[in-house]
């Protein structure tokens, strides 16, 4: 399988599980509980599912190592990203999520995993 | 009277549109685009940061401020510092099941734990967050039942 055809079948799983759990998450109230379905593992479950079997265990096991930061840095983005969307409604205040989680992930890889 | 701690509301689905979906299915595979470029680019370990990376909730969080308020897009937000944390979870456990046994086993088992941390640590919250607001309004002076968070923000108009 040439890594493009992988990151093709990649893309398609990783949008299906998303719309899965975001199907999941609508039936379910409160919103601060659903919001625990916003930070599904559906594009990891996509994307480990396709490496395992493409590229086996080992690749597999290096994604779970990176993914441990990733998601330190998106628990402690959030925390700021309550604050910035009260501030700044959703757009902006989710879009200095993802500059937050850059700022925190990017170093957090350097220091830890590399 | 105060919200359900959970509360499940199948009905809710008829009201998805069309659009809605498709603009998740984008962004999930943009996302998972994204992290398969970094892995191939880079290593597997750097691709692995963006199989936590937040790109989803934008247009989870606008969705909800167009259709319910402000403050119920932060309340998401909150749910999702909880989920993260699962998430890390998750990623601990598929890397440990990995290295012993199948990956099927090792999927299904931190899909599990990332369910079982994030609802646990919710509960736990949320009961505080609960008997704080309920002694504080049993405080003299302080008029009221508590009552849910309003956002300073309504909904967006059409």
């Amino acid at each position: 399988m040439t890594p493009w055809l992988t990151l093709g079948i990649k893309a398609v799983n990783g949008g299906l599980f998303v719309v899965l759990f975001s199907l999941i998450a609508e039936m379910l109230e409160p919103k601060r509980f659903a919001g625990l379905f916003s930070a599904a593992p559906s594009v990891a479950l996509a994307n480990l599912i396709v490496v395992i079997l493409a590229q086996g265990h080992g690749d597999g096991i290096a994604n779970t190592r990176g993914m441990v930061i990733g998601a330190l840095a998106f628990s402690l983005s959030c925390l700021v990203g309550v604050v910035a969307v009260r501030r700044w409604r959703a757009l902006a205040g989710s879009s200095a999520l993802m500059v937050v989680w850059l700022a925190l992930a990017l170093p957090g890889y350097a220091v830890f995993l590399r | 009277m105060s919200e359900p701690v959970v509360a499940v509301e199948p009905g809710k689905l008829k009201k998805i549109r069309g659009r809605d979906v498709a603009v998740r299915f984008a962004f999930g595979a943009a996302v998972s685009i994204l992290a398969g470029l970094a892995s191939i680019i880079f290593n597997p370990v750097f691709g692995g940061l963006f199989l936590a990376f937040p790109a989803i909730l934008p247009a989870s969080v606008t969705l909800i401020e167009e259709k319910e308020s402000t403050g119920k897009a932060a309340d998401d937000i909150e749910g999702a510092t909880v989920g993260a944390l699962g998430l890390a979870v998750f990623a601990v456990v598929t890397g440990a099941v990995l290295r012993r046994t199948s990956a099927v086993l090792a999927l299904a088992a931190a899909t599990a734990a990332w369910l079982v941390t994030s609802v646990a640590v919710y509960l736990v919250i949320e009961s505080l967050l609960r008997r704080r607001a309920l002694s504080r309004a049993a405080e003299p002076g302080r008029p009221g039942p508590p009552v849910a968070r309003q956002s300073a923000h309504g909904p967006r108009p059409a």
